[in-house]
């Protein structure tokens, strides 16, 4: 881990300092990047389809979490409410880092929110935590924000290219669903996560037959209201 | 599973326009309006469970439906093979390894059954 700076001597030394923080961290992007790119290709989405979704959304996540839903013929707007609210946890980490930037002029608010990740807000939080005032602390952020988003889009774009390659009788676009899965795991780390997560998946899964995939919303729901009241009732203990 | 994804046409481009403004609206939103909104605590606490819950929400009927019925019988090969990636990936936090292994289960069963 990189020790946190005492201070930067101008914009570049913050804007390099960001971006190099971040490199322990695209050992990770890499992998989800190319899965996510051929899992875009393997739904049968066309080239260009792939690429823009890739780097226009800038969403892994969601980007996956809309795959099945596409397959299925899901209403466009449940597609895209579903990637509000896979989305939802930037608004808490907007929320969080808002304060710090709260100086700067409105187009460098929407540079920075548009490159906000989740690696790069846990990057961000550590050093300010320290530093409130950190001076340059904006080109920090966007150093880590840009990396991010570099590696992300060269990583998925070699995945759609990849991905056409494929037989479709490797049925890549499961690895959609298992990526999905392998996401939920940083999320359950405690029990009031796991008690939503179950929730969830069974009240989506016990209305799936409803029309315009309702079902989905229904589960969300489900899994919030249990969430919270499993909070209240057990704590935010471990599981 | 039939597939839909051809049947959206031009519409897949106004679900990716879509998906990409919500997803700017969520991560620039309070960046942007920070100095005249804040989020309320109890809020942004319920807010917390919002993307798990859409994942499971997702993955579990498309696990465990099989031609529209639940199955949870073991010869249904994407709910074993789903379910040993979650518990590879909440083990080691590796999604690779989850991913990897998940796969090779999809097809080894299906060759099994």
């Amino acid at each position: 881990m990189t020790a946190v700076p005492a201070g930067f001597e101008s914009s570049r030394a913050a804007y390099l300092t960001g971006a190099k923080a971040v490199g322990p961290f695209l050992f990770g992007t890499v992998p989800f990047g190319l899965v996510t790119g051929i899992a875009t290709k393997a739904a049968g989405l066309g080239y260009w389809e792939a690429v823009a979704m890739t780097i226009v959304v800038f969403a892994g996540t969601a980007q996956l979490a809309a795959l099945p839903l596409l397959v299925a013929g899901a209403p466009a707007l449940m597609v895209i409410l579903t990637a509000f609210i896979i989305n939802l946890r930037f608004v808490i980490y907007s929320a969080s880092v808002a304060p710090y930037f709260r100086h700067l002029p409105f187009r460098w608010r929407l540079l920075l929110g548009y490159f906000l990740s989740d690696t790069g807000f846990a990057l961000f939080m550590r050093i300010v935590s320290d530093r409130p005032d950190l001076p340059w602390r904006h080109w920090y952020f966007l150093g880590g924000g840009t990396m991010v988003a570099t590696v992300w889009c060269v990583s998925a774009v070699a995945g759609v290219l990849a991905g056409a390659q494929v037989p479709a009788a490797w049925q890549l676009e499961f690895a959609a669903t298992l990526g999905i899965v392998a996401l939920m795991a940083p999320f359950m780390r405690g029990k009031p996560q796991f008690a939503a997560a179950a929730a969830a998946g069974a009240v989506a899964l016990l209305t799936a037959a409803l029309p315009l995939k309702l079902g989905l919303l229904c589960g969300v729901v489900a899994g919030i209201v249990t969430g919270v009241l499993a909070e209240r009732v057990m704590g935010t203990s471990a599981a | 599973m039939t597939n839909h994804v051809a049947d959206y046409g031009w519409t897949l481009w106004v679900i990716i326009g879509g998906m990409a403004v919500v997803t700017v609206m969520n991560r620039a939103g309070l960046i942007v309006l920070a100095h005249r909104f804040v989020l309320p605590h109890g809020l942004q606490r319920a807010l917390g469970y919002a993307p798990v819950s859409a994942l499971a929400a997702i993955v579990v009927p498309d696990l465990f439906l099989h031609h529209g019925q639940i199955d949870v019988s073991i010869d249904n090969v994407r709910m074993v093979a789903g379910l040993i990636g979650l518990s590879i990936a909440l083990v080691t936090r590796s999604s690779v390894l989850a991913i990897a292994v998940g796969m090779v289960l999809l097809h080894g069963l299906q060759r099994l059954a």
